[in-house]
């Protein structure tokens, strides 16, 4: 018997195979139909969809092409994985297009495992690359987290025994000298200024570290005053010159002759500007230090002002100009170990001009000296003459003074003796109470912390008790109680040491100035022809109602309602005339008239403004007349 | 007759070509992974501004390497999904290599390149991506979420339409 090896093979496959001939165009010739159901005369595209995308290319096939498909996941007619392929051949002169498609679906899950294993572990290998690559960055952040922690530490544990080095140096020299002066107090004239300029000295050093903390915490604060920016450079250079002289450095400003009136906050910018000739004198062993202040017109109200300080002193190296940003580390360590100094005035300086909106430009190099500059621009100032007219006056009234420290009660006492006023002195909070239980006083000072009973808890049983006596707290420090002092009204604050002028400008404001308010109630006696009950009937009503009517008359002004407001004025009229006061009565009489012509302008208010503590003090006096 | 064209899904393994032709195809998801063997082809009718348009969508399977894949599976596209996984790394960093590639075989042919499984990185993390590759339109997406699955499709049917 023959083998008939191709009939052997062809009984093996022929399940597995389909052969379809159809035309250019899709129309079906022949096809047998072993795996899917093909219908002959039919177009081929409309039958499968797989062809049907592929129709273009089919159609254009050449003699040569030849389209393989080795996997297809098959879902038409049948289900399974085939390998298809296109190829084109001469059928008696017409061109015919060969499918032939063979099931390869055993193979299905031999090759998916494969394919499956391979992918799953190029995936996983990825992300356990990504993972480890991960893990990586987190340890070197770790570890940079580490680096820095350490470093900000080192910086820190410096930085205090730098501090504690430079307090421990004044604080020894006062010791010192309180010692010597223990020793002979005939020497203390001798000892006082140097005494006083070692406190300065150590109270800057303070005052660095506070504010710098300050900075840090976001919590400067800046005041808008009125000041003359040409005397508060001529002051600054002052303070410098025994120094400069000292060193042999030549010290030169160079600003307008005339006065420079501005709205800032002169604290601020004089601190800017110590700092900066401070620290360009302590690097300066010969040569000059210069402060340039240039003045330009910006716009309506604003002047441009350019400030240049300028050495001819040891400079700077461009990183070192970098570490300025550090707090707490002098440009080298053996600067400061040379020049001392806990290195926070230039940074202190560089984060108030940023506060500013302005930028501190520093150029610099080694031995050549250093610039340092930056721009403000300040709304211009009033002039300051007539304010400087206006001095405090309290004379005739009654301050209580609750103070422990001894120094701060003198100063206190000094600054309202000068003033013409009363003052009465105590040292903690129990016998602040009682001496404002027993005494009627205009104004209340107290530390916040005094021994038995705090300022502010004091304070806060005048408000309870509905007394809204004016307080001045003082205090060492920034106010704990702030924020919970906000919701009163009636008080103002500062901070030691004190500044007499700062006193004096708090004391002004709480402390309406004294009106005069003697009080003549003949013609009143003589109404009621000596009849004392009614008399005192009399007084207790007017006690009782012109507060109400003031409140109502302040509301009508306010509204700008001249209708109510004459009619109030009208209506108070007895009660004040009662009083005795011509001043008072003329007062509002002027009053009256304005606005009865309807004229609650800005004069007007002005003069309301005074009308009305005026009217207060007269009631107080009016109150002991029946007490 | 609505009109016919083929649009051929690629890019590496595992991006989730599949997982975003059973969204929008089927509007359904597996979080399985089933590797494709070959190709598969779907189908489904698209309005385009009323316009039928049958899309024939061929699911190649996933290769490092476009030049890898038969010539043929590509041939006679209309529009081309470029599909990278946002998360991989290694699925996009030869992606203007690839896009090279197809536009020489496909000269007439759309693509438009498809950044899926948006849902497993944050929106930062994502718009880090994104920029490290310099490609001027991706379309990102998530087979998961369904996130601009059907916009991605409804895009590229139009741009296909020329």
């Amino acid at each position: 018997m023959k083998l008939d090896i191709d009939q052997i093979k062809l009984d093996a496959f022929r399940s597995q195979a389909q052969v379809t001939f159809f035309e250019p165009g899709g129309k079906v010739v022949q096809s047998c139909q072993t795996l899917v159901t093909v219908k002959e005369d039919t177009s081929i595209y409309e039958q499968f969809v797989f062809l049907e995308s592929l129709q273009d290319v089919l159609d254009a096939m050449g003699p040569e092409d030849v389209y393989d498909f080795p996997a297809v996941e098959w879902e038409e007619g049948t289900k399974g994985l085939f390998h298809l392929y296109f190829k084109t051949l001469d059928h008696e002169g017409q061109q015919l297009i060969q499918w032939a498609m063979v099931d390869k679906t055993e193979q299905y899950k031999q090759l998916l495992n494969l394919q499956q294993g391979r992918n799953d572990k190029a995936i996983g290998e990825e992300f356990a690359l990504i993972q480890k690559k991960v893990a990586e960055v987190e340890n070197q952040l770790v570890s940079f987290q580490n680096e820095e922690l350490k470093r900000v530490q080192q910086f820190k544990s410096d930085f205090f025994a730098q501090v504690s080095h430079e307090m421990r140096t004044p604080l020894n020299s006062i010791s010192g000298l309180v010692s010597l002066i223990m020793e002979d107090q005939k020497k203390t004239e001798e000892y006082l200024p140097a005494l006083q300029a070692t406190s300065k000295h150590l109270n800057s050093i303070i005052n660095d570290i506070l504010d710098l903390s300050k900075i840090d915490a976001g919590k400067l604060t800046f005041e808008a005053v009125d000041f003359d920016l040409t005397a508060l450079a001529h002051s600054i250079m002052k303070g410098f010159e025994f120094g400069a002289l000292e060193q042999g450095i030549s010290l030169n400003l160079s600003v307008p002759d005339e006065p420079i009136l501005v709205k800032s906050d002169p604290t601020r910018v004089a601190q800017v500007l110590y700092n900066l000739v401070g620290n360009s004198l302590k690097f300066t062993e010969k040569g000059y230090v210069s402060l340039e202040i240039k003045v330009s017109e910006a716009s309506e109200g604003r002047f441009d002002v350019d400030f240049l300080v300028e050495d001819t002193g040891i400079g700077m190296e461009p990183s070192q100009i970098e570490t300025l940003l550090e707090p707490y580390q002098q440009a080298e360590d053996k600067t400061a170990r040379i020049y001392g100094g806990t290195g926070l005035g230039l940074h202190i300086a560089l984060k108030l001009v940023e506060a500013m909106d302005s930028q501190l430009e520093i150029r610099s190099a080694p031995n050549k000296g250093t610039k340092m500059s930056f721009g403000l621009r300040l709304t211009k100032g009033a002039n300051l003459r007539a304010q400087q007219a206006f001095a405090l006056s309290l004379e005739g009234r009654k301050v209580l003074v609750a103070e422990d420290d001894a120094l701060n009660r003198k100063i206190l006492e000094e600054i309202l003796k000068k003033a013409g006023a009363q003052p009465t002195l105590v040292e903690d909070g129990l016998n602040s109470e009682k001496a404002l239980s027993k005494g009627d006083f205009d104004l209340l000072i107290t530390d916040i912390n005094i021994p038995w009973k705090t300022g502010w808890e004091v304070f806060q049983d005048l408000r309870k008790a509905g007394n809204d006596i004016p307080v001045l707290f003082v205090s060492g420090s920034e106010l704990e109680v702030l924020y919970e002092l906000e919701a009163y009204e009636g008080w103002g604050f500062t901070i030691k040491p004190l500044n007499i002028n700062k006193v004096r400008e708090q004391i002004s404001r709480l402390l309406p100035k004294a009106y005069p308010t003697e009080l003549n109630l003949t013609s009143l006696k003589e109404m009621i022809s000596g009849d004392m009950a009614f008399f005192k009937d009399l007084l207790q009503t007017i006690l009782d109602t012109l507060p109400q009517e003031m409140a109502k008359l302040k509301a009508a002004v306010s509204e700008q309602d001249a209708e109510t407001s004459t009619k109030v004025l009208h209506k108070i009229r007895p009660s004040i005339d009662y009083m005795g006061i011509p001043e008072l009565t003329k007062e509002r009489h002027w009053l009256h008239a304005q606005a009865e012509a309807g004229k609650l302008d800005e004069f007007f208010s002005k003069r309301m403004s005074e009308f009305d503590p005026w009217v207060r003090q007269a009631l107080k006096k009016l109150a002991r007349e029946i007490d | 007759m609505p009109i016919s064209k083929k649009v051929i899904l690629i890019g590496h393994f595992g991006v989730g070509k599949t997982s975003l032709i059973r969204r929008f195809v089927h509007q359904k998801f597996s979080d399985e992974y089933l590797t494709t063997i070959g190709v598969k082809i779907d189908k489904k009718v698209l309005d385009l501004d009323g316009l039928e348009m049958t899309m024939i969508i061929w699911d190649i399977a996933g290769e490092t390497n476009q030049n890898k894949v038969p010539k043929s599976y590509q041939l006679g596209a209309h529009g081309v999904l470029y599909v990278f996984d946002i998360s991989r790394p290694s699925t996009y960093e030869n992606l203007h290599e690839q896009l090279d590639y197809l536009k020489g075989l496909l000269p007439l042919a759309p693509i438009e390149v498809i950044a899926n499984k948006k849902d497993l990185l944050s929106e930062e993390e994502q718009a880090k991506v994104l920029d490290s590759i310099m490609h001027p339109s991706i379309h990102t997406s998530s087979a998961k979420t369904g996130e601009n699955v059907e916009e991605i499709f409804q895009s590229l049917g139009k741009a296909m339409l020329g």
